[in-house]
């Protein structure tokens, strides 16, 4: 066999591999479709404003409706240092 | 009958993969390296992509507007009787007052969120949420009622016990009861939570019996949002009014290049291709030249040489781009971003069961590949040329 037919034919099995794949998140989406709806209803309800993802600082839990970020906020010293905050962009 | 250029391609292709595969180990390490680069960058895009997917669903139901108290640049709790002052606005369905804040379990260090709601009187009230029901929600002095989240119920160690106790800030111990518990399905937003009729809140917190943390105001028109929203914030004095769109518009710039994370990742990127550029441009081995010096005697033009190091920089960056990008897509989708996880976490207690679902972006798929294909092509450019420049008789 050619060597680039055998590349083309690892290039097409790594398509395929990556197709499948977006199949399976398709499936994921859709399976999650029930939960996110009753999620919807919980945030409407309760007026949550913030998911929970990381609650180790609650400028983090709660993004959306915290002071906005900043240095010495809790006492002195106290930069931002929690490993999450790294993550997230700070509040403008 | 395949056409003579691509006849003439595919043989250059041929010999640029002979080429690549005789020096196995180098063009495999280079794969190998090239391979994590892009996977790290794509891993981060790929969360990214998920997490601005999972909360961008949930923004469509957020309150329209939540009004809180400021004094001297921080949240203080408001009186419930600045209702009153909003009732001259036109436009405003409904006000909810509500008593929110967090309770530090020192037992274990974990933040849970506290919720007191004016509107939890029964479970009627409370039906449709996703709620698994013990008991009947009842309201006493005594004790209250509380329904908790799944990893609130973990870490109080509960188990099959409905009653429990927490501080007051005096010390004195309030005691719940476990009406029903929020089921794992919606635990990206009721993980933490402690849900409870807002006069138990207040008594857990401490507060006076008119004290609320914030008003939770619903518009009839949604167009009219942010008129209702300025007018609030002229009744009120010293009122922060957060709309809607302010914690869509939050959201939808949390994750992102900006944050700490992202910028390592790129400047991490950036990083590995400036070296493996600056090492492919430094020069050509002698071997390489000796290569060339023997192709340009059997007859190869300038031209072929440099087709032939196009294919070969092509092959490398492709399966590297391939592979790399592969494997982000099973770390993301299989392992929900495992690797990624002690950082989006951080020192969190809580750690609700987020799942993950990676979107294909276009853009996301055009910055890994400017980052990763283009730069190598553009690396190989001048190494190539001056290879193709090499005359016969002067190496072999």
């Amino acid at each position: 066999m050619r060597p680039s037919t055998l590349f083309f034919i690892i290039i097409s099995l790594g398509l395929a591999a990556h197709l499948a794949m977006q199949y399976a998140a398709g499936v994921q989406m859709h399976n999650l479709g029930a939960s996110e709806k009753q999620m919807r209803l919980l945030v409407k309800r309760f007026g949550l404003s913030d998911v929970c993802i990381a609650s180790e600082a609650r400028y983090i839990r709660h993004l959306a409706v915290s002071d906005p970020v900043s240095p010495y906020m809790d006492h002195p010293g106290a930069i931002e240092h929690f490993p999450s905050g790294s993550f997230w962009v700070p509040k403008d | 009958m395949v056409p003579l250029f691509l006849r003439r391609q595919q043989n250059i292709l041929d010999y640029a993969l002979s080429s690549l595969w005789r020096s196995r180990f180098k063009n495999l390490g280079i794969v190998i390296v090239f391979s994590f680069v892009i996977f790290m960058v794509a891993s981060f895009r790929l969360v990214v992509s998920g997490l601005d997917r999972a909360t961008q669903e949930l923004m469509d139901s957020v309150p329209d507007i939540i009004v809180q108290q400021m004094a001297a640049g921080r949240q203080i709790p408001l009186d419930d009787a600045v209702m009153h002052d909003l009732d001259s606005i036109f436009g405003i369905a409904s006000i909810y007052p509500r008593v929110w804040g967090y309770y530090f379990d020192e037992s274990n260090g974990a933040n849970y969120t506290v919720i007191g709601d004016a509107r939890f009187d029964t479970t009627t009230e409370v039906a449709g949420l996703g709620i698994e029901y013990g008991t009947e929600i009842i309201r006493s002095d005594n004790i209250s009622s509380v329904i908790i989240g799944q990893a609130v119920k973990t870490h109080l160690m509960l188990g099959e016990r409905r009653t429990f106790s927490l501080f007051r800030p005096d010390l004195s111990l309030k005691s719940f009861r476990k009406s029903g518990e929020f089921n794992h399905d919606t635990a990206l937003v009721s993980d933490d939570l402690l849900v409870m009729h807002i006069e138990a809140a207040r008594d857990l917190f401490g507060m006076r019996p008119s004290e609320v943390t914030d008003l939770l105001v619903s518009v009839t028109n949604p167009a009219e949002i942010e008129t209702i929203a300025k007018k609030i914030s002229e009744n009120i004095d010293g009122s922060r009014v957060i709309t809607k769109r302010q914690v869509t518009k939050t959201y939808r710039a949390a994750f992102g290049w900006r944050s700490g994370f992202g910028l390592a990742c790129l400047f991490g990127a950036i990083a590995a291709f400036v070296i493996l550029a600056w090492d492919k441009a430094s020069g050509l081995s002698p071997d390489q030249r000796r290569e060339v010096g023997i192709l340009k005697a059997v007859g190869w033009q300038t031209g072929d040489v440099m087709t032939l190091r196009f294919w070969e920089s092509i092959a490398v960056s492709l399966s590297a781009f391939g592979l790399g990008y592969g494997l982000a897509w099973v770390h993301i989708l299989f392992f929900d971003g495992i690797l990624y996880r002690p950082v989006l976490m951080g020192w969190s207690v809580l750690r609700p069961p987020l799942t993950l679902v990676p979107v294909l972006r276009i853009e996301d798929l055009l910055l890994i590949f400017c980052l990763s294909i283009l730069p190598y092509l553009a690396a190989t450019v001048i190494p190539a040329w001056h290879s193709a420049m090499v005359r016969p008789d002067s190496v072999v």
